[in-house]
């Protein structure tokens, strides 16, 4: 009886059944109080579902050919062919490269729209680096033995940093993202940068976009490629930085992250990441935008959702890649 | 699903959006992980691609998803990959318009009792309570994809039923 009831409950019962159910139901009142529950149970389970939020499905035909992909290409250690979050976040690629349709873009990303919550806290301990996605499509490489916290705060998007981490944060121009720390508070647009936040001391290094960092009694504006190092009290002195590679300290691990980054400039961060040479052989390629990161994939797979997403056809060969025009 | 197995890319775009978000759902009640839970639905439907000529009528073919997620989910356990993250994936939800506070503190304080009756059952039974109250799987489907017969899937939701409504005291 409880697989009819659960059925009923869920409208996926024929006449016939609805008539069982029903006159089963008239028969006492216990039966009655036994459907109730169970209405009540399922309404719990589903509010706990409500919890979870599957997102968007990456798309098929990326799966596919990801699936075709010959096994020795796959790579052996990791058992995940792809990450899930490359995937859903290159279908918001997609979108945007299709149409640059805002609204497809926050359709893509549910929580597009939503305030950051009070009192949330994200933390880790020694040794330990974890990457969170917030709510509003940004994403967060957190360091080790650091903590984030979010602030909700009318309609800005604003952070507490102690420790490090690195930034790809989604552009927003209309809620200013910042980051708040002892030293001083930055203030972004939409960027990636890095920050190394101590109890008197910061160091923030940009590597794609502009950020404007509010010290006591003075704010200096940093642009890709620069950074600096600020004491508590003292104003802030912006540098150029060293190359891709040297902004990548050993805790970030083979991580990448692009948010909305033109393909000329991620295939330059692949290349440093992987070492090797990648080349991008057309111009209207080259400035395609991709959004979605990943943590330590193997060469090929990240090329393969790379040129899935800028419709693109990658070839790997003799330890250089090339990105031309699918034919 | 036949015509999945014919190679058929619309077929299996259908069955993935079909699919998708149960499959996540069950997977993030078992692993407590959002993000794991799609990360082993996705290796779930690479698979279901790769080995499409190996599926046999009949079937259900939503059955053999399950089937195939579960065993990600095991895999993913054995391997001691997942770490208790539940919490953070809420934190990073976004909420709907606020509610009215005392209706907001009187749900939450039902969902733990809840979470907490859910968290006292055997790990089988509850998968089985899943599968059944909340994804709406047949009781045949569900004895599929656990590998038992249909009365053990019986007893099973039975049991879980009794007991969540004792805790609850409904």
């Amino acid at each position: 009886m409880e697989e009819l009831l659960v059925r009923y409950l869920r409208g996926e019962v024929t006449a016939a059944e609805a008539d069982q159910v029903d006159a089963w139901l008239s028969s006492s009142v216990e039966n009655r109080a036994t459907l109730d529950a169970l209405a009540r149970i399922s309404a719990l389970a589903r509010a706990t579902d409500d919890r979870v939020d599957p997102l968007e499905p990456p798309p098929a035909r990326m799966l596919i050919s990801l699936a075709d992909a010959p096994a020795q290409r796959r790579g052996e250690a990791p058992r995940r062919s792809l990450s899930w979050r490359a995937a859903s976040v290159a279908v918001a690629a997609t979108a945007v490269l299709a149409s640059l349709a805002t609204a497809g873009y926050q359709r893509l990303w549910p929580g597009g729209d939503a305030r950051l919550l009070a009192t949330e806290e994200l933390s880790t301990g020694p040794g330990e680096a974890t990457t969170v996605r917030l709510s509003d499509g940004s994403v967060v490489r957190l360091g080790p033995s650091s903590r984030l916290q979010m602030m909700e705060q009318g309609s800005g998007r604003q952070v507490v940093l102690s420790g490090r981490a690195f930034f790809a944060v989604a552009p927003d121009k209309k809620r200013p993202f910042r980051v708040h720390t002892p030293s001083g508070t930055i203030r972004v647009l939409g960027t990636r940068f890095q920050v190394e936040a101590g109890s008197d001391d910061m160091r923030l290094v940009v590597v794609e976009g502009a950020v404007a960092l509010a010290t006591s009694g003075s704010e200096v504006q940093l642009k890709a490629g620069e950074m600096t190092s600020v004491r508590l009290g003292q104003p802030a002195v912006v540098e150029q930085a060293p190359g891709l590679s040297g902004l990548s300290p050993s805790w970030m691990g083979q991580f990448l992250v692009f948010q909305r980054t033109p393909l000329a400039a991620a295939a330059q961060e692949i290349a440093e990441l992987y070492g090797v040479e990648v080349q991008v052989l057309d111009a209207n390629l080259a400035e395609k935008t991709l959004t979605m990161w990943f943590s330590s994939r193997p060469l090929d797979e990240v090329l393969t959702v790379v040129c899935s997403v800028v419709d693109a056809a990658c070839v790997i060969e003799d330890g250089s890649v090339t990105i031309g025009p699918r034919k | 699903m036949e015509q999945v197995r014919d190679g058929s890319a619309v077929a299996f775009e259908a069955l993935l959006q079909r699919l998708w978000a149960p499959l996540v759902r069950f997977a993030a009640w078992e692993l407590g992980d959002a993000d794991a839970a799609r990360d082993v639905v996705q290796d779930a439907f690479m698979y279901v691609w790769r080995h499409r000529h190996g599926w046999k009528a009949p079937g259900s073919p939503r059955a053999y998803l399950f089937k195939i997620v579960r065993h990600g989910i095991l895999d993913e356990r054995r391997r001691g990959r997942t770490r208790d993250k539940w919490s953070r994936g809420e934190a990073f939800r976004p909420r709907s318009s606020p509610p009215d506070p005392a209706q907001e503190f009187e749900a939450r304080e039902a969902e733990k009792v809840f979470d907490a009756a859910l968290a006292s059952l055997p790990p089988r039974r509850r998968e089985v309570f899943d599968l059944v109250v909340l994804r709406g799987l047949s009781y045949r489907e569900a004895a599929e994809v656990l590998g038992v017969s249909e009365q053990t899937v019986a007893n099973q939701v039975s049991t879980a039923l009794r007991h969540i409504r004792g805790v609850l005291g409904l």
